[in-house]
């Protein structure tokens, strides 16, 4: 199941890319930057910023909402609500496409891919929980000729690993944190078996992704803790600075956002993190 | 990229973002003077006369920050005003300074001066006499504005791809000379020659005009120079040294080349009040210039690149003014003053150089909207000069507009022009028009059908609801129709009908212009006009196309998509009901409304389906305008682009099936319908790009938006460029892009004044932002913002 597929996408991996995001996680990152991604199946999103008061889907739903932020015992993502909001307050998030139709779409940019050395990402939620999909997604990618990439939290088996090594030219993996308990304690995983996917995939294309979240590894011991890490292994790293631009979507699910009133680190508190990095000697950059 | 202007230069900029436009009353005084006392003249001797006396009467200035030098009227911003072609202003004297968008200053004088000339024109203009011309059912057409013929019928031709390159090289000396020397060989017993015996000494005339108008700031740049101390003294003498030289005769270094490109820019405004008068390759044509300064070290790159941005800073202050109702097309005081950049010479060769990329920079620097630069891009454009042009998007002035070499080229070729001429001499006319440098008679804007309403008359039975009245031939109620075959038919041959009502005007308006306006200056520089001893809009020139534009493809492709299907393919909704729900302005068919917008594929989405019915149509309108002559034995040439005219032409429309509400604004040129490419910019793009471009030889326009973040870095930059590419390696003709937010538009709509140096690109030309009326405002702001990955 995906929940947006986004073309032109410039700042993630080389050249103009599709990135596919799909749609359900098993990490619960409290900084996520897409709230709408984590659970597993389709769910409805409520902006009451947009919303005109018509009541026309009040009047459509067929189960007996009572307001537009309303959710009806019983409700069962029908999508009249969606259909008749003039406004677009009203959105269902998740919808499936067979591999061979999302191939199909994305290869509608097939031009751009071939004049830029893009290509295709596939990203999450957790992409890694579609296996299946996106190993025959991948391969038909790959049988056209197009470059292919994936974002992961890296928390993958040894033997998806190794299924994903041929099928993909780019690993964008996440390193939230070298310690394994802060680690866990923040998301439900610890980073043992992300290591290690790290290390095997250091000669398959990894890239380094560390999202920087103020006050959980922003701190200069585990960047430097990270970037010894990423030297070891002789790989690029992005460092991503932090936004809160996703408060109103966790409020249009319903949800706090904790991050809600963190701001952006300064320009040069950035480039000051970034030198940790290029001080020992790894290819790093802000941004992907 | 040096974005630093001289101090001269940043001061000059600055007056000219200060300075409300005005309205200068001169040229029309002694226009009028001249004519009412030599009506015994031919007019080809009136026009030439009334040109030597203006630019030996008119007010001339030398700015204390002037380089270059030269003026249009008794002010900065000073807008002419020309009653042989149209005398609208006098109905609008006391409403130029009320104007919501495209305002303009004038005096009480002024307004009495212009009160005491107008009589003398009643029944003489090229309105007048085309509307005494017109038959009924076309002027029915017209105010329906089914079709408009506005730009023509108060303007004068303007669109000139001019040949600054032949007065580079020879001077107006050498014109006067072969005029006299055509002179010689006939006299009155010739039946075929004795009337260009007026014709030539008309030339004559104006080349001698032309050397004393130069003369003129020659000496004022003396006189001047007596009070001026120090550095600015010697400037005025160097001034003085230039303008007596140039452009009688030809230009000796690089400083005299850009003043002659000046002259020729501003006379040519000054002869014919029209706007889109185009300046070519100028980074082609000034190049050797350059080189022998550079190599003799007579000239530094800085140098040059100060004398590049004063002549870009001088075209700017040019101005026109439009009636109200036209200024609402051309929203923003739009003169469309085009430069090209790059390209090839007539062998195929890149011909790009170092004058092109410092033409980029300057544009950079100068940052102004005009003159609007356009980049001709082919197979062998070097990535530096696209990667540049990138650069200076960013700054967000919706400038450079990128062109492809590869579809103009053979689309000029398919018109009949040379494989030489066609590679050397394609520079950008106005908007996006594609132009012969020097060699082109182009009434480039003859035209615009609304193919809204043509569908609507499809609808209707040729029965136009809004006006109430019958504009085209009967062919059936919408309810009658069998099939969707039947409708397309019908849609058909009232756009033939259309089509044909604008080439009626056209033929009937383009004489007058020819009758009544001839241009003795224009008609000096442009190939072979001496040659043939006839004057350029009478068919002197070596090349002749009208152009005509159709506007609102998007609403018209998505509203057959939702008949096709809804109507006879699915049979959901009755012919009847949708019918209603138009009338009804969909008020009471909510269901109707959002079936056709939320669940029908819409243009602009890369769905092969609607997209070839979009090329369908387009080609059928391009075949059909290009099979018309015109008056001066060439041809009418389709384009597919609008300006700001979609708001106008929407605003006569009612609802149509594809859900848009009556009277808002039709979609322009040949982008999608506002919010419905919702699969992001390469996608549109694509869509725009299966359309044939190569059938629209009078220009194609496609817009995006950009928020400033998606050109971030050189990845931003280079993504551009690749998208630019791989949209012209699919078959497009022209893109540009606007980089700004929506929130920065938004917010120079609360405080104009804070933010009056704000230049966004309207269409086929850039205006400041603040000079638009607050709707054009608005369909900008709304016009979909691209996403940003």
């Amino acid at each position: 199941m995906l929940y947006n597929l986004q073309r032109y996408c410039i700042h993630d991996g080389q050249g103009i890319r599709d990135t596919v995001f799909l749609k359900g996680c098993q990490m619960r990152c409290p900084w996520c930057a897409n709230p709408e991604s984590q659970l597993g199946g389709r769910q409805i999103a409520f902006n009451k910023n947009k919303c005109i008061g018509c009541g026309a889907c009040v009047k459509a739903c067929p189960k007996g909402k009572a307001a537009p932020e309303d959710i009806p015992a019983g409700c069962d993502l029908c999508g009249k609500c969606e259909y008749v909001c003039p406004r677009e307050a009203i959105q269902i998030y998740g919808y499936d496409l067979t591999p061979d139709e999302l191939v199909a779409e994305v290869m509608k940019d097939a031009p751009y891919f071939r004049k830029s050395d893009g290509g295709v990402t596939i990203s999450g939620g957790e992409p890694t929980l579609q296996m299946d999909y996106i190993a025959e997604v991948f391969s038909k990618l790959h049988d056209l000729g197009i470059h292919t990439a994936i974002e992961s939290h890296g928390h993958f088996s040894d033997a998806e690993r190794e299924r994903l090594i041929p099928l993909v030219d780019q690993f964008l993996i996440d390193l939230k944190h070298m310690d394994s308990a802060k680690q866990e304690e923040y998301t439900g995983f610890g980073n043992e078996q992300i290591l290690k996917n790290m290390e095997a995939l250091r000669d398959h294309g990894l890239v380094i992704r560390i999202p920087l979240v103020p006050g959980f590894n922003d701190d200069d011991e585990n960047l430097t803790r990270s970037a010894a890490f990423a030297k070891k292994l002789d790989v690029p790293v992005h460092l991503l600075k932090f936004h809160n631009m996703a408060s109103s979507k966790y409020e249009s699910l319903g949800r706090e956002y904790a991050y809600k009133n963190i701001k952006t680190q300064p320009q040069e508190e950035l480039e000051r993190m970034l030198k940790i990095f290029t001080d020992m000697g790894v290819e790093a950059q802000l941004g992907g | 990229m040096n974005l630093e202007l001289s101090e001269k230069n940043k001061q000059f900029r600055q007056k000219i973002i200060d300075t409300d436009p005005i309205i200068c009353p001169e040229r029309a005084v002694i226009w009028t003077e001249v004519y009412k006392k030599n009506e015994d003249k031919t007019p080809i001797m009136k026009a030439a006369l009334a040109l030597k006396e203006t630019l030996h009467r008119m007010t001339i200035t030398i700015y204390d920050e002037d380089t270059i030098v030269g003026n249009q009227g008794s002010g900065l911003r000073a807008t002419t005003l020309n009653p042989p072609g149209n005398t609208w202003y006098i109905e609008e004297l006391d409403d130029f300074e009320k104007r919501d968008g495209s305002r303009f200053l004038i005096t009480e004088e002024a307004k009495q001066q212009l009160r005491d000339i107008t009589p003398y024109w009643e029944g003489k203009t090229v309105f007048d006499n085309t509307m005494g011309m017109l038959p009924d059912d076309i002027k029915d057409a017209l105010d329906a504005i089914a079709i408009t013929c506005g730009y023509t019928l108060t303007k004068g031709c303007g669109h000139w791809l001019l040949n600054i390159e032949n007065v580079l090289k020879n001077g107006f000396r050498t014109f006067k000379e072969r005029a006299q020397a055509a002179l010689d060989e006939i006299d009155f017993t010739d039946p075929e020659g004795v009337f260009k015996i007026p014709f030539y000494e008309a030339v004559i005339i104006v080349c001698d005009a032309v050397c004393d108008f130069a003369k003129r700031y020659a000496d004022l740049a003396r006189e001047k120079a007596q009070t001026a101390d120090g550095d600015r003294k010697a400037e005025l003498l160097k001034i003085a040294e230039v303008c007596d030289w140039v452009p009688y005769e030809a230009p000796r270094n690089f400083r005299e080349a850009v003043q002659t490109v000046y002259f020729v820019q501003l006379i040519t405004q000054i002869e014919s009040d029209g706007t889109g008068i185009s300046l070519g390759r100028l980074d082609n044509m000034l190049y050797p210039f350059y080189k022998k300064d550079i190599e003799e070290n007579k000239i530094t790159k800085k140098e040059a690149g100060d004398l590049i941005d004063s002549l870009l800073l001088k075209i700017c202050s040019i101005i026109q003014i439009w009636n109200e109702p036209d200024s609402k097309v051309f929203g923003g005081h739009p003169i469309s003053q085009a430069l090209t950049l790059g390209g090839q010479d007539e062998f195929g060769r890149d011909a790009t150089n170092d004058l092109s990329y410092m033409f980029l920079e300057s544009t950079a620097r100068t940052h102004i909207p005009q003159p609007s630069v356009c980049v001709r891009v082919n197979r062998n454009s070097p990535d530096d000069f696209l990667m540049l042009s990138a650069e200076v998007i960013r700054e967000g002035m919706g400038m450079p507009a990128m062109y492809n070499d590869e579809i103009a080229i053979p689309s000029l070729v398919s018109r009949g022009v040379s494989i030489e001429d066609a590679r050397r001499e394609f520079g950008v006319i106005g908007c996006v028009e594609m132009g012969v440098q020097g060699k082109l008679c182009d009434f480039a804007n003859s035209g615009y059908v609304n193919m809204v309403k043509v569908l609507e008359m499809a609808l209707n039975d040729g029965f136009d609801p809004m006006s109430g009245k019958q504009l085209g031939p009967h062919t059936g109620k919408a309810e009658d129709f069998l099939n969707f075959e039947a409708l397309l038919d019908a849609y058909m041959v009232q756009m033939r009908h259309m089509v044909d009502g604008v080439v009626s005007v056209a033929n009937v308006v383009n004489t007058m212009h020819a009758k009544l306006l001839p241009l003795p200056f224009m008609s000096a520089i442009t190939e072979d006009c001496i040659g043939k001893g006839l004057e350029a809009q009478s068919g002197g020139a070596k090349y002749n196309y009208d152009g005509m534009q159709g506007v609102g493809l998007a609403d018209v492709v998505d509203s057959f998509t939702a008949i096709k299907k809804l109507v006879f393919e699915d049979k959901r909704i009755p012919m009847k009901k949708m019918m209603e729900a138009l009338k009804a302005n969909f008020e009471g068919y909510e269901d109707v409304r959002l079936m056709v917008t939320k669940e029908m594929p819409k243009y602009g989405n890369n769905i092969p389906e609607v997209d070839n019915m979009a090329r369908d149509i387009v080609q059928e309108f391009c075949i059909y305008v290009g099979k018309h002559k015109n008056p001066r034995g060439g041809f009418f040439v389709p384009g597919m682009y609008s300006n700001s005219a979609n708001v106008p032409l929407g605003e006569v429309c009612g609802a149509t099936p594809n859900g848009r509400k009556a009277t808002t604004p039709i979609a322009e040129a040949c982008s999608p319908s506002h919010h419905m490419d919702k699969n992001g910019p390469t996608q549109a793009a694509m869509s725009v790009a299966t359309l044939d471009h190569m059938l629209m030889t009078n220009g194609s326009q496609y817009n995006q938006k950009y928020h400033p973040t998606a050109l971030e870095g050189i990845k931003g930059l280079r993504s551009l460029v690749d998208l630019v590419r791989t949209y012209f390696e699919a078959g497009g003709y022209h893109i540009q892009f606007n980089i700004v937010s929506a929130d920065v538009l938004k917010e120079a709509q609360q405080a104009p004044d804070q933010n009056r140096d704000l230049v966004v690109r309207v269409a086929g030309y850039t205006a400041f932002f603040t000079d638009l009326n607050s709707q054009v405002q608005d369909d900008i702001i709304d016009r979909t913002e691209m996403d940003f990955g």
